[in-house]
């Protein structure tokens, strides 16, 4: 049940990008690539265990991320993405004030999510201060990746995997050592982090039907 | 007296997120702010303060500055260009309480269980509340505009528009998300007492709202 679910939300993932992204074209690579942020941002904070590995969800919509800078940088050149990483940074620095301002808040007596929100949010402050400084250093290797495999070459599907091969390593390891740093022991930290890096392998190559549909959209014009 | 405080900074955050993601990003600034705050609403209107004894869902000021949006691009763009945030903040809403309850049906690893088994219990059956937040934000945000443009071609004042919107189109979008996600649940004493105490908070926060929509309309 749990796998069936985990492939419903890679499925979710790509449809949402692709349906914003019909509806509203450049702009809603954009916006899809917003929504999908905040998503990565939230399900950062749980731990599965599916495929028999400890796996951080956050794989899941990260992966989302890098396929649409990738068709972004593809399709419409490399002048955007100053405006992209910046638009990212601040949607993730207003998600963290707001989760810490809702932290903060004294809750209900009678209510139990307030409870279950202090075990998540506050347990996990890590991840509310390290989340966006990862992410934007993330974007910006993915980007500066990006432009140098697509230059030497020109065929995506093999850039994608690679970038990801490369920087998804680095990225699920630091995140993991980092949010877990007191939580966790590092083993532990690491061990997360590699199981996360190896079932985003498998998600990169669904998700890649995304960017051949995409792609091929502009050859048929 | 700390709840209080707490509102005011999430108000702040919203209204200087809005003057920052307009000037930086015009149009798309605001719809790139109905996306994070809709989404940040789905999260906060799960939590419930204690105000007078009765128990209140937060998100005040995240869910009325996504109206106050909606009368900046009327403002600034008219009618036309609402739709696109509308069905930005449907889909918003729809994707992110999809990903959120499946996410809580997966099996929770042993590592940081604690955590793991709270973040379930937050995003678990939730559909009133999700479902109440939908019908309230999306109707409040499209009758608002309509009652903004109409109020705007009588008289040109930011404040007049404004004001009167949000004090018409709060008591709609209370009653809605009240009833949607509490009736049966709360005593009918409670729920009448939810709905104005969240109408006062949500109609002054709108009415502040008045001040980034007035420093925004000046900006080209």
């Amino acid at each position: 049940m749990e796998e069936l679910i985990f492939i419903i939300l890679i499925l979710l993932t790509i449809l949402t990008t692709f349906c914003i992204y019909k509806i509203l074209d450049k702009r809603g690579l954009y916006f899809s690539l917003v929504i999908i942020n905040l998503l990565s941002y939230i399900l950062s904070f749980k731990i599965a265990y599916v495929f028999k590995m400890n796996i951080n969800l956050n794989i899941i919509p990260l992966i989302g991320i890098m396929i649409i800078l990738y068709i972004i940088n593809a399709k419409y050149g490399s002048k955007e993405n100053k405006n992209i990483i910046i638009i990212l940074l601040i949607t993730n620095i207003i998600t963290s004030c707001s989760l810490a301002v809702l932290n903060f808040f004294t809750p209900a007596i009678t209510e139990t999510i307030s409870i279950n929100m202090q075990a998540t949010f506050e347990h996990n402050y890590k991840i509310i201060i390290f989340y966006p400084l990862i992410t934007l250093l993330s974007e910006l290797s993915i980007i500066k990746l990006s432009q140098i495999l697509l230059s030497i070459n020109k065929n995506i599907l093999i850039c994608v995997l690679l970038t990801y091969i490369i920087t998804g390593l680095i990225y699920t390891l630091i995140f993991c050592i980092l949010s877990y740093i007191s939580t966790l022991t590092l083993y532990n930290s690491i061990f997360i982090g590699i199981s996360t890096y190896i079932i985003g392998i498998p998600i990169t190559l669904i998700n890649l039907i995304l960017v051949q549909s995409i792609i091929n959209k502009k050859v048929k014009r | 007296m700390r709840n209080l405080i707490l509102i005011f900074a999430e108000m702040i955050i919203c209204y200087i997120s809005l003057i920052i993601l307009y000037k930086k990003y015009k149009t798309d600034g605001i719809y790139v702010y109905g996306i994070i705050f809709t989404f940040i609403s789905c999260i906060m209107s799960l939590k419930k303060i204690d105000i007078m004894n009765v128990d209140i869902p937060i998100g005040f000021a995240t869910t009325t500055s996504i109206i106050v949006g909606g009368n900046l691009i009327t403002q600034k763009r008219g009618l036309d260009e609402l739709k696109t945030y509308i069905i930005l903040i449907l889909l918003t809403v729809l994707i992110s309480s999809c990903f959120l309850n499946l996410s809580g049906l997966i099996e929770v690893s042993k590592y940081n269980e604690i955590a793991n088994k709270s973040f379930d219990n937050i995003f678990k059956y939730n559909l009133r509340v999700y479902i109440a937040l939908i019908v309230s934000l999306i109707g409040s945000c499209f009758i608002s505009s309509k009652i903004y443009y109409s109020l705007k071609k009588l008289q040109n004042q930011v404040l007049f528009c404004n004001v009167f919107s949000i004090i018409i189109v709060e008591l709609f979008e209370n009653l809605l998300f009240v009833l949607i996600a509490y009736l049966f649940e709360y005593k009918i004493v409670n729920l009448i007492l939810c709905i104005v105490i969240r109408y006062m908070i949500k109609t002054i926060i709108g009415t502040i709202g008045t001040i980034p929509i007035a420093i925004l309309k000046k900006v080209n």
